[in-house]
């Protein structure tokens, strides 16, 4: 799931290169939202935290 | 081209920052933690916004990219920040000039925002830019060290966590 992660950011990269700005901000826009996904995921769960 | 050099510029340091992490994971032996992923992957973030500038042409919306990945990065290091602040608590990982690599990364966050703060002074929208701008060297190379960065991100990834979350 993390490495997913990086490979929606590197996704983002190659559409740069090929100059798809719109598919970049959807695969950034996907990467973003699982990372905070992930953080939250982290914070409750794994760490035992009560926020 | 002064703000697209300079969001060049910000690209290649980020990429460099990347590339030092994985000289500590790699020299130093040092494993990231679930945290320090995430913050690499802001730090990423911020890199597309920026990268966005250089190949697509400066926008507002590039610089709103760069500041909500920065936001989400600062998050992650001060969240990280906070579990080992209180004296008694063990740091993370070794110091590197006194401080912890989870502070450097809230430092790096934060000079992102005071620089996309400057980049927006220079700003102006009532400029002419070109629809599709030809790219310099420097905003190549920015791009390709920060696609590696991330490729290779996906490997050490999986190499360490396998598919999972990366509990820990």
């Amino acid at each position: 799931m993390m490495a997913a992660l990086f490979v929606g950011i590197s996704l983002v990269m190659l559409m740069i290169l090929f100059n798809k700005e719109r598919a970049a901000f959807v695969f950034l826009a996907l990467s973003v939202f699982f990372s905070i996904l992930m953080l939250w995921h982290h914070a409750t769960d794994t760490l035992q935290i009560n926020w | 081209m002064l703000e697209r050099n300079l969001n060049a510029l910000i690209g290649l340091i980020l990429a460099g920052t990347l590339l030092s992490a994985f000289g500590v994971q790699f020299i130093w032996r040092e494993e990231p933690c679930p945290l320090c992923l995430l913050q690499r992957l802001g730090m990423l973030g911020v890199s597309a916004g920026a990268l966005m500038n250089v190949f697509f042409n400066i926008r507002m919306s590039h610089y709103g990219v760069m500041l909500l990945c920065s936001i989400f990065g600062g998050f992650v290091a001060l969240r990280q920040v906070s579990l080992h602040v209180c004296p008694g608590f063990s740091t993370f990982g070794w110091p590197v000039l006194g401080l912890s690599l989870y502070t450097w990364s809230f430092v790096v966050f934060a000079c992102v925002v005071a620089s996309v703060g400057i980049l927006l002074l220079l700003y102006n929208p009532y400029k002419e830019y070109e629809a599709s701008p030809s790219v310099n060297a420097l905003g190549k190379i920015a791009l390709l060290l920060t696609l590696f960065v991330g490729i290779a991100n996906v490997f050490t990834t999986l190499w360490q966590c396998g598919l999972g979350v990366c509990e820990g």
